[in-house]
């Protein structure tokens, strides 16, 4: 979701090794989301416990996570606050989608039909307050900090990257580069490999890269302008204006430099883009963070994984024998840490 | 334009000194000689060298420049010469490459675009403690620390100079008094923690090229090391990021 800036966009193909050593803020929900919809299994049930609750995000924030830090990676994790009021419709939205491939996943199961049924499960994934608070729960017991937004995590991210607490955000949505992140991330939290929609074929996807200062530089605007690129296609907060897409706004604002000129002109008609504007230029922000890496507390972790939701111990405590050993070089300083 | 001699063995230091941290290096040629400043990419580990003039035969650069060198390349290039065989290398800015010849025999090396390769500011540290130290001994302790665990604890105070790794079961120390030192000048005591795989590449460099290595301490703080070779017209300088212990 979020906006589509993908025609905009030219990325670079990165490997997980050219982040090694960076701070990266992973948008947790957009993570927690891609782990719920992607770790079922064949015919779309999700992981569960013994009393059968949903798990699939826990294990993929630990494996993930584990594996980032191999790489020598250090996550810290932004978690959504309060939803803008603009924002509803969209989750409105996704709320009906989400009640709709639910009945018809069932329908699919019925029928026996694995291959459809996996396609609508992915779709009926939500991170409930629950699996938000459970995540955290995790977070603290792996030692890995994590912040909570006032509004939206993309922009707390942005922001903690424009101020360099940060190196890089990952996120699928493009939405972080309104925000003015500086260094995006596409396909981080999530492994290697991905499947074709309705197909069965599955193919690598590599992380990219997308530098915000380069995209604004190809294409000639500046940030201000690809904000009012976004409205008029449309983002979370409005439903953009008909018939025009990427390409197409890109083309527009270039010419008429701003909505106000497009709209003075007659050209298109939005009512509330400055409230819009104000979304992804001034956010709010929680100044008050703090990242540091914690040792990790091992026997915390088996408590809420394996005791309560039967995790197998055997995998748990090797994921971390390996995370351990990692771990410890974020104790590393940086040499511009000091003088 | 630039040219000189030297002796293989001193620009092989160079090299390998700097291939450590990194694989392509912006090197500065002066009147006066060449200089390098580096930086890892993880911005842990530093190297600054200078190159003097008098280490060279025949040194003449009429222009200052900057060339970027990859320097997997250079090195192969510099590898068919003995330690003691002389070296000429020659750089013409129009050519865009350099000349390295060994005897008869030449190779000129494509160098990489520098304006991509940004400068790196030394940062201002303050090190109260300085130790010189037997390269040779200081070598063996970081390799016995090196077999039991990936990071080391230096620790310095008014009478001595002490290095510690603790592994999962097993203890490796070496403590030096002041009389088994070269030097030691600290006035209170400092004590830093290192990660071996980048101070046990830095010390290597240094064995076998200088019999002294000079090491600058603080408290939790970065650790400087240098030593010179060719009576001084030589130095190497590294600055290493200390790991911090949990509180």
């Amino acid at each position: 979701m979020g906006v589509d800036l993908k025609p905009l966009v030219k990325s670079r193909e990165i490997s997980l090794a050219d982040l090694k050593g960076k701070v990266v803020a992973i948008d947790a929900y957009n993570a927690m989301h891609q782990f719920l919809s992607i770790i079922r299994q064949r015919d779309g049930t999700p992981l569960k416990d013994s009393q059968g609750r949903i798990t699939s995000h826990l294990s993929g924030l630990l494996y993930r996570t584990a594996n980032l830090v191999e790489e020598g990676i250090k996550p810290v994790y932004v978690f959504d606050g309060k939803p803008h009021p603009l924002k509803l419709r969209t989750l409105e939205e996704r709320k009906a989608i989400r009640e709709e491939a639910m009945e018809e996943w069932l329908i699919a199961l019925e029928a026996g039909d694995i291959e459809e049924a996996m396609k609508k499960a992915k779709r009926t994934s939500s991170v409930t307050k629950e699996r938000v608070e459970e995540a955290k729960k995790l977070l603290d017991a792996l030692g890995i900090p994590y912040v909570d937004a006032k509004s939206e995590g993309e922009a707390q991210a942005a922001y903690m990257n424009r101020k360099g607490d940060v190196d890089a955000v990952a996120s699928q949505d493009f939405d972080s580069l309104l925000f003015g992140c500086v260094r995006l991330v596409r396909n981080l939290a999530v492994t290697g490999k991905r499947k074709l929609p309705d197909k069965q074929i599955y193919i690598e996807v590599p992380p990219e890269e997308i530098l915000l200062e380069r995209l604004l530089q190809e294409n000639g605007i500046t940030r201000e302008q690809l904000v009012d690129i976004a409205i008029l296609i449309g983002t979370d907060f409005n439903e953009g204006v008909k018939g025009i897409g990427p390409k197409k706004a890109l083309h527009l604002i270039k010419e008429y430099k701003s909505l106000e000129n497009l709209i003075r002109k007659g050209k298109i008609v939005i009512e509330n883009y400055e409230e819009i504007r104000k979304i992804f230029l001034e956010p709010e922000i929680n100044e008050n963070y703090k990242i540091e890496w914690k040792e990790v507390d091992e026997e915390k972790v088996i408590d809420l994984l394996c005791n309560e939701h039967q995790f197998s111990e055997e995998r748990v405590r090797n994921a971390l024998s390996k995370y351990k050993k990692f771990a410890k070089t974020f104790k590393q300083k940086s040499l511009f840490d000091f003088g | 334009m630039f040219q000189g001699k030297i002796k293989a063995n001193f620009i092989k230091t160079i090299i390998d000194a700097t291939a450590i941290l990194v694989d392509e290096a912006k090197f500065k040629i002066a009147d006066d000689g060449i200089y390098g400043r580096t930086v890892d990419p993880a911005h842990v580990g530093m190297i600054d060298f200078k190159l003097k003039k008098e280490a060279f035969d025949d040194y003449d650069c009429k222009e200052e420049t900057e060339i970027g060198i990859d320097l997997d390349k250079l090195k192969t290039a510099l590898k068919v010469a003995t330690s003691e065989e002389m070296v000429e290398l020659k750089y013409e800015k129009e050519e865009g490459r350099l000349k390295v010849s060994i005897g008869n025999l030449t190779r000129k090396i494509a160098l990489l675009d520098v304006t991509e390769m940004p400068d790196t500011k030394i940062p201002s540290l303050e090190l109260p403690a300085e130790i010189v130290i037997s390269t040779v001994e200081f070598h063996q302790a970081i390799k016995a620390a090196e077999s039991i665990s990936d990071h080391v604890t230096l620790i310095a105070d008014k009478e001595s100079f002490e290095l510690v790794a603790e592994g999962d079961t097993d203890i490796v120390e070496l403590r030096l008094s002041k009389e088994q030192l070269y030097s030691l000048k600290c006035e209170e005591r400092v004590k830093s923690m290192f990660p071996l795989d980048y101070l046990s590449d830095m010390v290597k460099v240094a064995r076998g090229k200088s019999e002294e290595l000079t090491i600058n301490l603080g408290n939790n703080y970065p650790i400087k090391l240098s030593f010179e070779m060719a009576g001084g017209y030589i130095k190497i300088m590294y600055l290493l990021a200390p790991r911090i212990e949990s509180e």
